[in-house]
C-alpha cells in the first residue's frame, strides 16, 4: 500500500505546486477529453511531451513516478488484455476459442495502454503537487454553479474538507485500537481468510464507535461556534488566480486547437 | 515476573526518510512483584517503552528480557503469543477498545483468545469483573450502554482475565474525577498485592508516585535519565524543575515554607509527612489536663 | 441590577435515562466573574452548562441571558456571545490549518475576509500560537490545541468564555498554559469566565465556586466558603485543597489558627506568625 502514490501529497513549492487549484482541475479534465479527441500516433506523442514537460516542472522525479505506477499495473494490464483478446478483426495471428488476437486488436490495446499511462500520469501529478484541502476549495469553486439546481455545494466542500482533516487523527484510532487488541491477543496478520477477517471485528467496531463519538462533538463543537448551513457565511480562505494561471489557461486552449488541427490532418 | 532492558534502542520506520528516534541506550530493570513509575514529559518516550514489554514493538537494538523470554531485533511475531499473555497492557482511555455485544463476552474475548475454552472464559471473565467492581446485573449489558467510569472498568477487567503477571498501566486515570482515580488506583493495588504482579505505571500524577511506587524511572527524550525510589527522585526540587517535572503537590508548599524560615530535613511526600515536621516547629495551645 | 446569567427551575432528563441531569436548578451569574462549576463526573455540571448556549433544551425552566429569555428567535444571538472550549483537544477543532480554525466561527456569522484577518491575527497572538498560525492541527500537542480553541472563542469577541473541563485531558504543561491563560483574561476583566471542572485547585482560582450533585445546586458561594466543608467536598466526589487539609491537621494537633479555608499563601503568612524559632 505504502508505494501508491495516487492520491498523495509530495510537499514542494515548484511551479506546478504554485498553480491555483481550479486550473490544475480544470486542465485535468481538459486533458481528459484530448485523450479522447487524439486518435492518433502524432497526437499522442505530443500529449506524451506535455505529460512530461509537466512532471519536470513539478520538481518530482521521473523515477518517482514510475515506481509510483507498479501497484497500478495490474489493472492496466487487464485491461489491455481485454483489448487484446477479445477485439475481434481480419488479420487473426493468433486463436483459442473464444479468445484471439488481431492486428485491430494489438493496436486498441497499444492505445488503451497510453491513454491509461497518460491519465494517471496527469491525475498524480494533480494529487502529488495539491494539498487536499485545496482541491476541496477548488471543487467547491468549480462547483459554484451546481447551486442554481439546488445542489449543496458549501455544505459538501466543508464536508470533504472535515473528511480531510480527521485523516490523520482516524489513523492514530487505529494504530491506537490494534495495538490494544493485540495485547488481548489478536492476531491481524497470520491466519487464513476467514480468521483474518474475524480479526478485524475487534477492530472495526471501536473504530465506529470512536467516529460517531468525534462526529457527536465535532457537531456540538460546530453547533455552539454558530454554524448552521452554508448560507450566509463568509469565506476566510481563498484562491488566488494569478497572471501565471492565465497563461497556463491560455497556452491549453491554444494546444486544444492545435490537436484538434492536426487530428484533421491526420 | 523480572523485567530487563539491556542498550534497548528503537528508532520509528527505521531505514528510511522518516526515521525518528523512539528509545536510546535504555538499560533498566524491574523487580518481579515490585511497584514502578515511569514519569517525563509527553513525548519522552514513556509510551515508547512500555510497548516493548509485550512486544508490539521489537527492540531495532539490543534485548528486552521479560522473565524467560528474550527479544531482540529478530524475534518474530509468532514468538511473542505467550508473552503477550503474560504481560497484560492497559492503554490510555481503554474503553475504546470494547467491542463484543455483551460486557461478559468482551471480557472473556482475550482469555479465548489464549486458548481457553469458552466455559473456562466465561468463568474467569465473571472474576475479573467482580475484581474491578463490576455486579453481574451489567454483564448482559451492551459496552456501550455503560457510564463511561464503568466503561473504564470493564476495559480493565478484560486485560486482567488474561491473568498476566505484569500488569502496564499507561495513565489509567486519565480523564477520571478525584474520587474515581482515587479508587482506581487503589485497585490495582489492591490487585497487586493479592496477585503479586510487577506493575509499571505511566503518569502525570506525582501523588500516585509517591504513594504507590518503589521505583521510579524518569524518561526524557527516549532515554531513562534518572532512576531510583520516590525520596530519592523528589529530592531535588531544582533537578525537577530544570527538567520541566513537577513535585507531589505538598511540595509547592513546602518551598514556600522553606523561604519563611521552616526546616525540613527530609523534603515531606505526603500531608502526614508534612505535619510531622511541621507540627513541632509552631506554637500550640496548651491543652487542659 | 438585572444579572448576566439567570437560570429558573431548569430540569432536564436525557433520552436513555430516567434520572434527571438537572433537577431544579436555579442560579444567578454576575458578569465579569470568574465561576467555578465543580462536581464528580455524572453531576449534571456539564449538562447545566449546555443549557447556557440552547444546546441542550431543559424541559422545565427558562434561561435569561442579560434580560432576553433564550429561545428559538434568541438562541443564535446568545450563542455569538458565548464561546466555549470542550473537553476533547481533537475533536473540537473544525478547520485544516490553525488559522482556518480560527477563523471559523466568524465565518458562520458573515465577518467580512478584511474583518477576519486581523482578528485571526489577533486572537492567536493572545494564546501566543501566531507561529503556528498554518499548522494543521496533526501536529500540535493536546494544550496547544486547546489554546487555537480559545482563541476560536475569543475571535469572536464573546461576553462570556465557557470551559467545558478543557484541562482534564491535558498534561500538567498544557493545563498549566491553558490556566494561566484563563487567569490573564480574567485579569484584563473583559470576560465572564465558566469553568467547569472537577480539578479542585483551578476552583480555587474563581471567584464563586458552585457545588453540583445529582443534577442539583448543592451550594454556591466564594471558594473560601466552600473548601471550608471538607467533608461536604469529600462527600459529593471532590477532594479536599491541600491548604485545607493541612490547616485541619495543624488544628487537630492543637495549632491556634482561623476556623476557616485559608489559601495557600494566607496558610503560609499565618504559619509565618506561629513559627517558634523566629
Amino acid at each position: 500500500m505504502d508505494k501508491l502514490i495516487l492520491g498523495r501529497y509530495y510537499p514542494g513549492d515548484s511551479f506546478v505546486h504554485r498553480l491555483d487549484p481550479r486550473l490544475k482541475l480544470i486542465l485535468n479534465i481538459l486533458f481528459i477529453i484530448l485523450i479522447f479527441i487524439a486518435q492518433h500516433w502524432p497526437s499522442y506523442l505530443l500529449l506524451g511531451v506535455v505529460v512530461v514537460a509537466s512532471v519536470w516542472a513539478s520538481g518530482i522525479s521521473l523515477s518517482f513516478f514510475l515506481r509510483g505506477l507498479r501497484p497500478m499495473l495490474v489493472l492496466i494490464l487487464f485491461t489491455v488484455g481485454l483489448q487484446l483478446f477479445f477485439t475481434s478483426g481480419q488479420h487473426v495471428y493468433w486463436q483459442w476459442g473464444i479468445l484471439s488476437v488481431s492486428q485491430e486488436g494489438l493496436i486498441n490495446a497499444a492505445y488503451i495502454a497510453v491513454r491509461f499511462l497518460l491519465i494517471i500520469f496527469m491525475s498524480t501529478l494533480l494529487t502529488l503537487t495539491t494539498q487536499p484541502l485545496e482541491i476541496a476549495d477548488g471543487l467547491e469553486y468549480l462547483m459554484k454553479p451546481l447551486k442554481v439546481v439546488k445542489f449543496p455545494v458549501n455544505e459538501v466542500a466543508l464536508m470533504l474538507s472535515i473528511a480531510l482533516r480527521f485523516v490523520p487523527k482516524l489513523m492514530d484510532e487505529t494504530t491506537k485500537i490494534m495495538n490494544a487488541q493485540r495485547a488481548r491477543g489478536v492476531d491481524f496478520n497470520n491466519g487464513g481468510l476467514i480468521k483474518r477477517a474475524k480479526a478485524l471485528l475487534p477492530l472495526l467496531i471501536p473504530l465506529m464507535m470512536s467516529s460517531i463519538d468525534i462526529a457527536s462533538d465535532l457537531t456540538t463543537a460546530m453547533i455552539s461556534r454558530g454554524y448552521r448551513d452554508g448560507e450566509g457565511r463568509s469565506r476566510y480562505r481563498i484562491l488566488q488566480w494569478r497572471p501565471t494561471d492565465t497563461v497556463i489557461l491560455a497556452a491549453s486552449g491554444v494546444l486544444t486547437v492545435g490537436l484538434i488541427v492536426l487530428e484533421r490532418f491526420l | 515476573m523480572d523485567i530487563t532492558f539491556k542498550q534497548v534502542s528503537y528508532t520509528y520506520q527505521a531505514n528510511s526518510p522518516l526515521a525518528t528516534p523512539g528509545l536510546r541506550d535504555v538499560d533498566l530493570h524491574f523487580a518481579s512483584g515490585s511497584y514502578n513509575a515511569i514519569i517525563g514529559q509527553t513525548g519522552s518516550g514513556k509510551s515508547t517503552l512500555v510497548q516493548h514489554l509485550n512486544g508490539l514493538l521489537i527492540p531495532t537494538a539490543g534485548q528486552v528480557i521479560v522473565g524467560q523470554q528474550v527479544i531482540t531485533p529478530l524475534t518474530k511475531n509468532k514468538a511473542l503469543h505467550d508473552l503477550r499473555r503474560q504481560v497484560g497492557l492497559v492503554f490510555q482511555f481503554p474503553e475504546s477498545q470494547l467491542f463484543e455485544e455483551t460486557v461478559l463476552k468482551d471480557v472473556a474475548f482475550a482469555p479465548k483468545n489464549f486458548g481457553k475454552t469458552p466455559a473456562e472464559a466465561t468463568a474467569i471473565a465473571q472474576q475479573a469483573l467482580r475484581l474491578v467492581g463490576i455486579g453481574p446485573e451489567l454483564e448482559a449489558k451492551m459496552p456501550f450502554d455503560l457510564s463511561g467510569g464503568q466503561m473504564r472498568r470493564v476495559a480493565i477487567a478484560g486485560v486482567l482475565a488474561m491473568e498476566p503477571e505484569v500488569l502496564v498501566l499507561d495513565e489509567p486515570t486519565a480523564g477520571l474525577d478525584p474520587v474515581g482515580r482515587e479508587e482506581m488506583m487503589q485497585l490495582f493495588a489492591r490487585i497487586q498485592q493479592e496477585r503479586q504482579l510487577t506493575v509499571i505505571l505511566v503518569t502525570h500524577q506525582m501523588d500516585d508516585v509517591v504513594r504507590y511506587a518503589d521505583q521510579v524511572v524518569v524518561m526524557e527524550q527516549g532515554h531513562p535519565l534518572k532512576v531510583g525510589s520516590p525520596r530519592e527522585i523528589f529530592a531535588d526540587p531544582t533537578w525537577l524543575a530544570a527538567h520541566n517535572l513537577e513535585l507531589p503537590s505538598t511540595g509547592q508548599l513546602v518551598a514556600r515554607l522553606q523561604q519563611q524560615g521552616f526546616e525540613f530535613t527530609t523534603l515531606p511526600l505526603t500531608v502526614p509527612e508534612l505535619l510531622a515536621q511541621l507540627t513541632p516547629q509552631l506554637r500550640q495551645v496548651p491543652v487542659d489536663g | 441590577m438585572e444579572p448576566l446569567i439567570r437560570l429558573e427551575h431548569l430540569t432536564y432528563t436525557y433520552n436513555n435515562s430516567d434520572v434527571p441531569a438537572l433537577n431544579d436548578v436555579s442560579l444567578t451569574i454576575a458578569a465579569g466573574q470568574w465561576i467555578a462549576i465543580v462536581g464528580h463526573n455524572g453531576s449534571g455540571k456539564s449538562t447545566l452548562a449546555k443549557t447556557l448556549n440552547g444546546l441542550i433544551e431543559p424541559q422545565q425552566g427558562q434561561v435569561y441571558f442579560n434580560g432576553v429569555l433564550l429561545d428559538e428567535d434568541s438562541v443564535w444571538s446568545i450563542r455569538r456571545k458565548i464561546g466555549v472550549v470542550f473537553q476533547s483537544p481533537d475533536n473540537q477543532f473544525v478547520g485544516a490549518t490553525v488559522a482556518d480554525d480560527v477563523a471559523f466561527g466568524m465565518e458562520n456569522n458573515g465577518v467580512p475576509r478584511a474583518e477576519m484577518v486581523p482578528r485571526v491575527a489577533a486572537a492567536l497572538a493572545q494564546v501566543r500560537m501566531s507561529d503556528y498560525a498554518t499548522h494543521e492541527p496533526a501536529r500540535l500537542s493536546g494544550g496547544q490545541k486547546q489554546r487555537v480553541a480559545l482563541a476560536g472563542v475569543l475571535a469572536q469577541q464573546p461576553e462570556v468564555i465557557i470551559l467545558d473541563e478543557a484541562t482534564s485531558m491535558l498534561d500538567p504543561q498544557g493545563r498549566q498554559d491553558v490556566v494561566s491563560l484563563m487567569t490573564q483574561l480574567q485579569a484584563a476583566g473583559n470576560f465572564t469566565i465558566i469553568s467547569i471542572t472537577h480539578d479542585i485547585d483551578e476552583a480555587a482560582l474563581a471567584d464563586q465556586v458552585i457545588l453540583m450533585d445529582d443534577g442539583r445546586l448543592i451550594q454556591q458561594g466564594p471558594p473560601a466558603a466552600i473548601f471550608n466543608e471538607g467533608e461536604l467536598l469529600r462527600q459529593h466526589g471532590l477532594t479536599v485543597p491541600l491548604s485545607e487539609q493541612v490547616r485541619t491537621g495543624l488544628v487537630a494537633q492543637h495549632v491556634p489558627l482561623p476556623d476557616q479555608y485559608l489559601s495557600e499563601e494566607q496558610l503560609v503568612s499565618k504559619l509565618w506568625t506561629l513559627h517558634l524559632n523566629k
